[in-house]
């Protein structure tokens, strides 16, 4: 260990270092151009015959040594020497390095392994070191070579010499020389060419190993050595990005590759050979996993034995064989890693990385240099990503940087806010979508604290963002759409997004019935349309169908709908002072040109609009953004009948006109309803609604009087159409309703239209409904809502420890009764009254016994219903920008509970009158309550908190008094809404008592 | 009856086609209409088909038949239908032990995933059971329903609510308030009612 750090004192500590970003995005900049001349130079451009002077591929090029190379490319960089048309072929040098990273590993390993355990050090060991000090000198040999080449500026040396110390491209061109100049640029094989790699390598290694132990070191002291080597190490493995690689890779993937290459090439024994130990070079062969390690020491001695006979030039099929053998023996327990290659999937120790960040961030200077050396890597990985953007396809460890990236707490300083963090969220927007799926997929394996971690981060650089840099308001709402940082973060965030879904619950079960129904309406409509359309001149037609889909998201296979439960709550992605400043008006604007240009295959949108970000969107903001939508629609609409009428003559009507007569109101509208459905597009037209006889000038309160008049009719159980459930006061479709499905679909279509006319509605379904409308099928867990008590019966079934057959004795046929009061019996299986319910079988019998329940039974209004919303909202965003919660407040609007109406309906019982003085305080407390109070006084009421069909007076609350003042708890009878009160003795203790009973009321039982 | 005949004079018609389609049986009785709407319907019918919750209920029925608790046993009028029971209890204890009571055990055609309701035919003088029969037990309340609950069970949770009152959760407040207050004047009243509302008890053979 301590000739390491002697080794690396030739590197300047950081503060030497200027901490100036331009400066190293343009040293970044000149190495890649040096870098590439230089390939050039060697491989050339892979044209045949390129009349480039100075690139290989030209017939009359004579091949330089790779020393000559070398210098030429630094003299061809300083004369701005041209390019090649198509760039050299290979210019991803963490690719190069990857390979021969592997092939030159068993010098490397040898000395890794000699390093952390002796026992490994083995005969062949000795050699070995000698020849890696041998070695050692050759990258110092490049550089005094380039500064005898002459013509190179002393800064550009220092560059040289710079990037040599941490590995960079000198190494790769050295090591790329030396290759070929045995080999001719071919097949790459031969072992001596490997050792002139060991020295950097090893380099690497001690430095690796100073993080690791950086536990274990004191670096209290500034002036102390330890110190200085350490913050080498920090800079050197931080600023490059196979180092970062090198260090922190798990031992899984070494694993995995080991196998892929040997499934790649199994004819290509010497190369397995080569290759197997690498995973003895793993640098987390440290002793704190010990317990995993064991397979591999086993092999490792085996390993040991091959490479000395590989040393000797002695192979023997028989002992690649073995090894083959023995990489098989390890990989058995990574059966999926053909697939991780197949998904980019990044494979980080996590455990190691927070190590090294947890101690690195102790210490201000440390996080300095670290801060340093993230931003030299960040701005290096732009300028990568710029020149071969689809990287990621050739290095799977590519993402591996990003994954410890992020992890990095030196980026989330205020200072890295500022600088490091802003460039790095937007180096992962500019990534590939199936890079970014990738990393998606790694960051859903978190655990929810560890992703939670990361959006927070992510939160606040946008927040600070918002907060900080803009000084007046009108500057924000212009800011928000143009600042760089926070698009970018908002991108990240999509990508966390995505995470977050994947990491939770899903249930990708997609009701195809219902959907197939309207599609194929639809269908009818849209010929119908086109017709329509023909006879129309009609050239600013601008029909806009909401069609954006995300891509990441489209990507990993993702909708919202699916989510069951995300892995960190969706309202944990709103940021909330960035929609207390984003004007909506100008993002939606922004929001119509981008999709504008998407819809002319323009591929990237150039205005950013947080539209395509709802999840980072209050749902108030939403809602402002759906009324836009509306309203556009409904002035595009009203223009095209303008220009139409214009052109055709014929006078077609700006709106949605219904005429209705208040005796036959449903009649009525079901009619030109009916005659407006045959026509889809006139649904997109404002409503305006007009009562017989009346002369009321719809400006929007005659709908909403209409819509009400509508709902109370449909609903009316009376009528049959919905059934109301008491205890739970929601609707709930009847199946064995007598009336047509249209009058389902009627209903359907003015939920739509109330939605798009931007009325509330008073229907109370459950929650699942809005589910139902928005394409998924309801599920066991809904059951709840709508039949609590079946569901918490069913669920004691699951639970239950007896003999489920003998107990229970229930079949999979299963009965009820519907509102006339019959009995029905239907077979959730084939023959079912002769299969009984069994411990084995019941998770099945409840998941059928909720599907018939909640989708088969009543498909047939269901789809009737869900085809008349869709005519209306097909081409909203709605199902796009809400979940089903969104949706029911959006229909329903928020429950206001008009508890006076609740006291003067209320009854007394037991010796309490209205003017009690304990009744008089009671209600004196109840409307001081807040509101969350109330909702849960009613719940421990009458064990519902919503208010029952026609509000609150016709819960025929009865309070009632239990004996005179004491300190019992007020009590309640759910079954007959009744509420049992002390007769406290003042003010405060009824307070004090009432609150904590409802407090505490949840799970109550009798006695 | 609330139907316009002139509106719809195939009436007689109409609630033929109701009864083959909807029904398959002839107890179609009436139906009532608004306009377009189809409010309701009197059904009368007598269900013959399969049950699912029979088999269950049969031999719960068996088990109470069979058990050896006095409290409480079958009516000699017992209805065909497996889904409604018509039971006595026989309370042991003063005030109740001097007459039966009558009551009507409902099982939903969920059951057992759905708890019964029991409701009192006979007046009693009880805090927790109201001028109207109903009562609040908890073993049959939707919170608390469990549904490997038996009948049995539930009927001695019954017997014991009606052998010590709960005042603590009075359905009838006076009455409670007086149950702990003057237990006398309870006992006396209570016995009052027995007398001159309950059921003859029947003989103590079975």
């Amino acid at each position: 260990m301590s000739g390491s750090i002697q080794r690396a004192e030739n590197w300047p500590t950081s503060s030497q270092d200027p901490q100036n970003n331009s400066a190293m995005s343009k040293r970044c900049a000149i190495k890649q151009r040096i870098q590439q001349y230089y390939f050039q130079l060697t491989e050339g451009c892979g044209q045949n015959y390129c009349n480039n002077p100075d690139c290989a591929s030209n017939p009359n090029f004579e091949k330089l040594s790779s020393d000559d190379a070398a210098a030429r490319s630094i003299v061809l960089f300083k004369n701005k020497a041209n390019f090649c048309e198509k760039p050299p072929a290979k210019i991803a040098r963490t690719d190069l390095n990857h390979e021969e990273m592997s092939r030159s590993s068993e010098n490397t390993a040898i000395t890794s392994t000699a390093s952390i355990e002796t026992e490994a050090s083995t005969s062949c060991g000795d050699t070995e070191m000698t020849d890696c000090s041998n070695d050692k000198r050759k990258p110092e040999c490049l550089d005094t070579d380039v500064n005898s080449s002459g013509n190179v500026t002393s800064r550009q040396t220092d560059e040289r010499t710079r990037a040599n110390a941490t590995s960079g491209c000198a190494e790769n061109i050295n090591k790329k020389l030396k290759q070929i100049s045995v080999t001719d640029g071919s097949e790459i094989t031969s072992i001596p060419t490997e050792q002139a790699d060991s020295a950097t390598l090893k380099k690497i290694e001690s430095h690796c190993e100073i993080l690791k132990k950086v536990d274990k070191l004191d670096y209290s002291d500034e002036k102390n050595g330890v110190f200085v080597s350490l913050q080498q190490a920090i800079w050197s493995v931080f600023s490059n990005a196979d180092n970062l690689n090198r260090f922190m890779v798990s031992k899984e993937e070494l694993k995995s590759q080991i196998h892929l290459d040997e499934d790649k090439d199994v004819d290509e024994t010497e190369m397995n050979v080569l290759e197997t130990p690498i995973e003895t070079m793993s640098v987390d062969d440290t002793p704190t996993c010990s317990g995993k390690s064991h397979p591999e020491k086993l092999s490792m001695d085996d390993i040991d034995e091959d490479v000395t006979a590989d040393d000797n030039k002695m192979e023997t099929s028989a002992s690649t064989q073995k090894v083959i053998e023995d990489s098989n023996k390890i990989t058995v327990d990574v059966p999926s890693c053909s697939k991780q290659r197949q998904d980019f999937c990044p494979t980080v120790n996590m455990e190691s990385v927070i190590h090294v960040y947890k101690h690195c961030s102790s210490h201000m200077q440390l996080e300095r240099v670290m801060l340093n050396a993230v931003c030299y890597l960040i701005n290096d990985l732009h300028n990568q990503l710029k020149a071969t953007p689809n990287l990621y396809e050739k290095d799977k460890n590519f993402l591996n940087t990003f994954v410890i990236l992020m992890e990095n707490c030196a980026i989330h300083t205020p200072h890295g806010l500022n600088t490091a963090f802003p460039s790095f969220c937007k180096l992962i927007a500019s990534l590939p979508i199936p890079a970014q799926a990738g990393l998606a997929k790694y960051w859903s394996t978190y655990s929810r604290d560890h992703l939670r971690n990361i959006l927070e981060n992510l939160q606040q650089l946008i927040t600070f963002k918002v907060v900080t840099e803009v000084d007046n308001d009108e500057v924000i709402a212009q800011y928000a759409h143009t600042n760089e940082a926070i698009i970018a973060a908002s991108r990240c965030l999509n990508v966390i997004y995505c995470a977050s879904m994947l990491g939770g619950t899903i249930n990708r079960e997609i009701d195809e019935s219902g959907r197939d129904a309207s599609a194929e309406q639809k269908l009818n409509w849209s010929k119908d349309e086109d017709e329509f359309d023909l006879g129309l001149i009609d050239g600013t037609d601008e029909r806009f169908q909401f069609d954006w889909v995300d891509s990441l998201a489209e990507e990993l296979k993702l909708t919202k709908l699916d989510i069951v439960k995300p892995l960190v709550p969706f309202e944990e992605f709103i940021n909330e002072p960035l929609n207390e400043h984003v004007q909506i008006d100008k993002d939606y604007a922004n929001y119509r040109i981008s999709q504008q240009l998407h819809d002319k295959k323009q591929t990237i949108p150039n205005k950013f609009s947080f539209l395509h970000y709802p999840f980072l969107l209050t749902t108030v903001n939403k809602t402002t953004y759906l009324f836009y939508d509306n309203r556009v629609r409904m002035f595009s609409e009203r223009r095209r009948t303008l220009v139409s009428s214009l052109m055709q003559g014929s006078f077609i009507h700006p709106y949605l006109k219904i005429q209705v007569r208040r005796s036959h109101i449903i009649d009525d509208t079901l009619i030109q309803l009916e005659v407006a459905s045959e026509n889809v597009k006139d649904f997109k037209k404002q409503l305006y609604v007009e009562f017989d006889g009346e002369e009321g000038v719809d400006e929007g309160g005659v709908s909403k009087e209409f819509f009400q008049l509508v709902v109370d009719k449909i609903f009316d159980p009376g009528n049959g159409m919905f059934v109301y459930d008491d205890d739970t006061r929601l609707f709930w479709f009847n199946a064995y309703s007598f009336e047509a499905l249209t009058q389902y679909k009627l209903i359907g279509i003015v939920l739509g239209l109330a939605i798009y006319n931007n009325c509330i509605l008073d229907i109370n379904f459950p929650t699942f409904v809005y589910k139902k409308l928005l394409g998924r099928k309801a599920d066991f867990d809904d059951m709840a809502i709508s039949h609590p008590v079946i569901h918490k019966s069913l669920c004691e079934l699951l639970e239950y420890e007896g003999n489920v057959e003998e107990d229970l004795m229930a079949t999979f046929c299963i009965e009820y009764q519907d509102i006339y009061g019959i009995q029905h019996t239907h077979d959730l299986k084939e023959g079912a009254e002769s299969i009984p319910v069994t411990n084995d079988n019941r998770r099945e019998y409840v998941d059928l016994y909720a599907d018939w329940l909640l989708n088969t039974s009543v498909s047939a209004q269901f789809n009737a219903f869900l085809c008349g919303f869709d005519m209306v909202v097909n081409e909203s965003p709605l199902k796009y920008l809400f979940d089903s919660n969104e949706l029911e407040l959006l229909i329903r609007g928020s429950e206001n509970y008009d508890f006076d109406e609740l006291e003067r309906s209320t009854e007394y019982d037991g010796g309490f009158e209205k003017h009690s003085q304990t009744i008089r305080d009671f209600w004196a407390v109840v409307h001081d309550l807040s509101d969350v109070n109330k909702r849960t006084l009613l719940q421990f009421t009458t064990g519902s908190d919503r208010a029952p069909m026609g509000g609150l007076s016709k819960l025929k609350m009865i309070i009632a008094r239990n004996g005179p003042d004491s300190d019992r708890l007020p009590t309640a009878h759910t079954c007959f809404n009744v509420i049992l009160l002390p007769d406290y003795k003042d003010r405060e203790k009824l307070k004090e008592r009432l609150l904590k009973a409802i407090k505490y009321s949840k799970g109550f039982g009798m006695l | 009856m609330f139907v316009e005949i002139s509106l719809f004079d195939q009436y007689e018609e109409y609630l033929d086609c109701l009864r083959v389609l909807f029904f398959n049986c002839s107890q179609v009785t009436s139906c009532a209409f608004s306009h377009r709407f189809v409010i309701c319907f009197k059904v009368n019918v007598k269900f013959a088909g399969k049950m699912a919750a029979t088999r269950r209920l049969q031999k719960e029925m068996m088990t109470i038949q069979q058990s050896t608790n006095k409290s409480y046993r079958f009516m000699e009028t017992n209805s065909t239908n497996l889904l409604v029971w018509n039971m006595l209890i026989i309370p042991q204890v003063a005030p109740y032990n001097k007459g039966a009571f009558k009551i009507e055990i409902t099982f939903p055609a969920e059951y057992p995933f759905k708890p019964p309701k029991i409701t009192f035919k006979t007046k009693i003088y009880h805090p927790n059971i109201d001028e109207k029969g109903q009562m609040c037990l908890p073993i049959i309340s939707p919170e608390c329903w469990k549904p490997a609950t038996k009948a049995d069970q539930v009927l001695c949770d019954l017997v014991k609510m009606i052998h010590e009152p709960q005042p603590e959760h009075p359905l009838r407040a006076d009455v409670a308030e007086e149950y702990s207050r003057d237990r006398n004047k309870f006992n006396k009243t209570a016995e009052e009612f027995t007398k001159k509302y309950s059921e003859k008890r029947p003989h103590e053979s079975r």
